[in-house]
């Protein structure tokens, strides 16, 4: 896997005209497939091909029970300075309902073996609305959170995916499935908290203190160009343009020996283009930027007159002189808006 | 030398009951007489549309010809065979196709024996004075009971045991005796080349390119390329441009005389200048009476159907027009809704018909159509003396008018194995049915025939039916006549706002069940919107039953990272477009999914 991952490296290496990396992300599963000597290779192999100096920030995502000091050090020693840590919620039982590796017992070491080490920046998952969780259940997580000072979360709702285990006992009975009014009930609880102790939702699953926004995931939500590397990574070039790369390991693996990276190309038409800009901006606290809209062809600007008013009415959505963006009772509607707001031939 | 010509012809059809094995014995003919090259034979060839492939059924009779040498003389003949659907909804088919032969091959399961529309394909022959060469199929199966089949075959057309074939249609066994019998049995057409022209039509199609293809029996007279020809009940005349004969495809002809069985193509756009059951004749020496057409088409099922988009009403008739081309039992008139806006009220002859119509619609003419509930015709008397005809829930009048309500009553005939008979009464008498006579056919099959109402057995009376005797009953209906009856109007509710498209006319003793079950299966169907959706079964303002839609999951806080946009994106794409494809009551958005649903549901 290292050894192909370094051959797409290459391959990929003129990606960017100038070499530079602004941002660098370490997804998650990639720490506890890599051993120590593996990450140091992958790094190097990194530092070979671009120009780190301006890196405004590289974070790692990690699992708790993938954290060891020693891995830490080696990350810190090579420029990494924040990790994102996937805690889902500091209760036992809604760690088993996801189906977690991890117990309360590791995230609190990970936690505390962060927070001593050189790495500056942490940022935690968290995820609500888990049948197990009742609103004392999500106050407690929060409290912790608040208690470990952390400057950074992300918090999303429970989504069950087809052809997951969790999918699999749900529709068995085995487990009970995620209920919608307690979700909302704990996405408003959540959405007060943070605004009471500081945090701005910068992004409607984003919440960071000021400065503490990830530079990373903002580059999506611009529309910037970005590459991705490994299985099923995606890339974009700014423009029209995206390409990303086969699932399997295997195949990965494979095609690279023989030194063809196989990916697949999509061009966005002005129609995708349309409704990714929707879809992206409605999600963050700008809102979406009249400056860009305007750009699109008048059909597609017509419809988006046309299509927000009636949320406009509703109280849902605000127009700003430069822009237009959810309200707080909007944005539980986000995805039904940009629906409506979508154009589609 | 007329008669010489003549005696070449032998014209018949294959009836049965359903899946008794027509259409492949149909198969085992083309191959025998080397109609179609092995490699284009599949199996059931003839049902060459792809609903009829799908479901594994004949929905269309299919006319075809073949050449065939008698052994012992070495004589050719040409036979015109009909292969015929089995489904009782598909018997104006038969009807048709009899009407355009001289005999028939009546085909008996040997592992069912007799069943429902053996006999009354049966007697339909019968009226008709075809010959009838009865046959015993599927004999190679293990639980073939061949001596029995033919018992019952003996005590129903009074034949001898040797007359009796025994085929099977799968391995071939038996398949040349059929075709000798063929020539030997089937007497060939009556008729005279000379006189003038006499064709019946009997089935057309519409063909983008050709316009309207017309399929005719010729009984008298002589056709070819090029002549005059005309209409006789339309009047309309025309000029036979394309004249031939069927087979796989069209082969085209220079003349075809009494006997033979052909198409004719004229350029005709119009599809209501073409009526199944009309006579062709020619226009310089015209025949001075019609041939005696079909008996007119009784629809026994009316529903309204309704274009998705509104602005497709004018496309929905010529669609509907030119099926009706091809599905002469189909009748359909305007009518509007509150609900629906413009669209036709349509008669079926079943509930398969009705599906059948409305895939067709969909495939063949890509018309995406919203069915409203189906319902019987019934009849109300007025306190001022007036009789009125209901066709559709909303023609009710206000019940303070109404002296009484009559529905139409059938008489059901079943024929099953002597162990079901419990079960199958316990499901008659639940459907409002009551018991005539119970007839012994052998010590162990019985025929039960009930007088019911109509309106219990066209939904889903055959499925029950079949699923409590285990595939062991078969079942076939004539008319009788109308009688008085409770029935109320179910009005369904959305948000306070009703739907007259999913209105419909129930027997007040299953108003509360089947208004339960619409609003479960309501529930179910309708997407969860923006806003809480109250579902309402109603009689006048009695509420009978409720469900509740919550409002819309509220799930934007999944994440959405790089690779996640564009799936996000065509996730939320394919929901939009899915969206395109439902209508919107007051403010609700119900799935064009939802109205076949409710048609499932049994009352
Ligand atoms: N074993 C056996 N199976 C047969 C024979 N003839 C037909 N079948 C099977 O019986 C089933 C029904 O055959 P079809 O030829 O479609 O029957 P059909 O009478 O045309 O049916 P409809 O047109 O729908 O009324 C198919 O699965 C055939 O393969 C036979 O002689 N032997
Ligand atoms: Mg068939």
């Amino acid at each position: 896997m290292l050894n192909a991952l370094r051959q797409e490296l290459e391959l990929t290496a003129h990606y960017f005209a100038n070499r530079c990396l602004s941002t660098l992300y370490f997804g998650g599963g990639t720490p506890s497939i890599l051993s120590l000597s593996e990450w140091e290779s992958l790094l190097e192999a990194i530092r070979s091909l671009y120009s780190i100096d301006d890196l405004k920030e590289c974070t790692v995502e990690c699992n708790p029970e993938d954290i060891t000091s020693e891995l830490l050090e080696l990350w810190h020693a090579h420029g990494v300075d924040r990790i994102s840590l996937g805690v889902q919620s500091f209760r036992n039982e809604d760690l088993q309902y996801l189906g977690r590796q991890h117990d309360a017992r590791q995230i609190h070491r990970a936690l505390d073996t962060i927070l001593s080490s050189d790495i500056p920046k942490i940022s935690v998952d968290l995820i609500y609305g888990i049948p197990t969780t009742t609103v004392d259940g999500l106050i407690e997580n929060l409290r912790l959170i608040d208690q470990y000072d952390i400057p950074h979360f992300s918090a999303y709702a429970l989504t069950v995916e087809r052809r997951t285990a969790l999918y699999h006992f749900i529709q068995k009975g085995k487990y009970p499935s995620p209920d919608d009014s307690a979700i909302v009930e704990q996405m408003k609880l959540l959405m007060d908290w943070a605004r009471h102790k500081g945090y701005r939702q910068y992004e409607i699953s984003n919440f960071g203190k000021p400065g503490h926004e990830s530079q990373h995931n903002l580059v999506y939500w611009y529309q910037q160009p970005y590459l991705g590397v490994g299985p099923s990574a995606h890339s974009y070039d700014g423009h029209r343009r995206r390409h990303h790369v086969v699932a399997s390991n295997l195949a990965y693996i494979r095609s690279l020996r023989s030194g063809v990276l196989p990916h697949r190309v999509e061009y966005l038409t002005d129609e995708d283009l349309y409704n990714e800009l929707i879809l992206t901006r409605l999600r963050l606290d700008e809102g979406i930027p009249k400056e860009r809209l305007l750009g699109f062809p008048n059909a597609m600007v017509d419809h988006f007159y046309d299509s927000i008013e009636p949320f406009v009415q509703k109280g849902w959505v605000v127009e700003t002189p430069v822009s237009w963006r959810l309200t707080a009772d909007g944005k539980p509607w986000a995805d039904a808006i940009a629906r409506e707001v979508f154009y589609i031939l | 030398m007329a008669k010489e010509q003549l005696e070449q012809f032998r014209n018949f059809c294959i009836i049965a009951h359903i899946d008794h094995g027509k259409s492949t014995l149909a198969d085992r003919l083309l191959e025998k007489t080397g109609t179609i090259p092995e490699r284009q034979l599949q199996e059931q060839t003839l049902d060459n549309m792809d609903l009829e492939r799908e479901k594994g059924i004949t929905i269309k009779s299919h006319a075809i010809q073949m050449q065939y040498t008698y052994p012992s003389t070495q004589k050719q003949y040409t036979l015109n065979l009909i292969d015929t659907p089995g489904h009782v909804d598909f018997s104006y088919e038969v009807s048709r196709a009899i009407a355009a032969c001289e005999g028939a091959l009546l085909l008996v399961d040997a592992t069912q024996g007799i069943q429902a529309q053996t006999i009354s394909n049966l007697y339909k022959a019968i009226e008709h004075d075809l010959e009838i060469i009865p046959i015993i199929n599927k004999i190679d199966m293990p639980n073939a009971m061949i001596e029995e089949v033919q018992d019952q075959i003996i005590d129903l057309i009074g034949c001898a045991r040797e007359d009796i074939l025994l085929t099977s249609a799968r391995t071939g066994q038996g398949v040349d005796e059929v075709l000798r019998a063929i020539v030997e049995r089937i007497p060939p057409p009556e008729g005279d080349p000379e006189a003038p022209l006499q064709a019946l039509i009997f089935d057309s199609m519409y063909n983008p390119f050709r316009g309207v293809i017309v399929y005719f029996r010729i009984f008298n007279g002589t056709l070819r390329k090029k002549d005059r020809i005309r209409f006789y009940n339309t009047g309309r005349e025309y000029q036979a441009e394309e004249i031939g004969i069927l087979q796989l495809e069209r082969i085209p002809k220079d003349h075809l005389s009494a006997g033979n069985v052909g198409y004719v193509i004229t350029g005709i756009k119009d599809t209501r200048e073409v009526k199944v059951g009309d006579t062709i004749t020619a226009v310089d020496r015209p025949c001075d009476q019609p041939i005696q057409g079909f008996e007119e088409v009784k629809p026994m099922v009316f529903a309204g159907i309704y274009p998705l988009d509104n602005d497709d009403y004018e496309d929905l008739r010529e669609s509907l027009e030119k099926l009706q081309l091809n599905d002469a039992a189909l009748v359909f008139e305007p009518e509007s809704s509150a609900a629906l806006g413009f669209g036709f009220r349509c008669g079926f002859l079943g509930m398969l018909h009705l599906e059948i119509v409305q895939e067709r619609l969909s495939r063949e003419f890509d018309m995406e159509v919203l069915t409203t509930i189906p319902n019987v015709r019934y009849r109300a008397k007025l306190k001022n003396g007036e009789m009125i005809t209901i066709h559709t829930p909303n023609d009710m009048p206000d019940p303070v008018h109404i002296e009484y309500i009559e529905e139409p009553y059938i008489e059901a005939q079943i024929i099953t194995k002597a162990e079901y008979i419990g079960p199958i009464i316990k499901l008659c008498l639940d459907k409002r049915g009551t018991l005539q006579r119970q007839h012994y056919l052998t010590p162990h099959r019985v025929e039960l025939s009930f007088e019911m109402p109509l309106a219990e057995i066209v939904f889903d009376f055959y499925d029950q039916l079949k699923s409590i005797s285990r595939g062991y009953a078969s079942f076939d209906y004539t008319p009788l006549d109308y009688r008085k009856s409770d029935l109320v109007k179910l009005d369904i509710r959305l948000n306070g706002e009703n739907v007259d498209a999913l209105s419909s006319l129930v027997h007040r003793s299953k108003a509360q069940s089947f208004g339960r079950q619409i609003c479960q299966k309501l529930k179910e169907l309708i997407p969860r919107q923006q806003f809480v959706i109250a579902i309402q079964a109603a009689i006048g303002a009695k509420i009978i039953a409720r469900e509740t839609i919550p409002a819309l999951r509220k799930d934007v806080t999944a994440k959405c990272y790089g690779g996640d946009i564009t799936r996000k994106r065509k996730l939320l794409e394919k929901q939009k477009k899915g969206k395109k494809k439902m209508r919107q009551f007051g403010k609700v958005q119900v799935p064009q999914k939802a109205f076949i649903e409710v048609l499932k549901i049994q009352k």
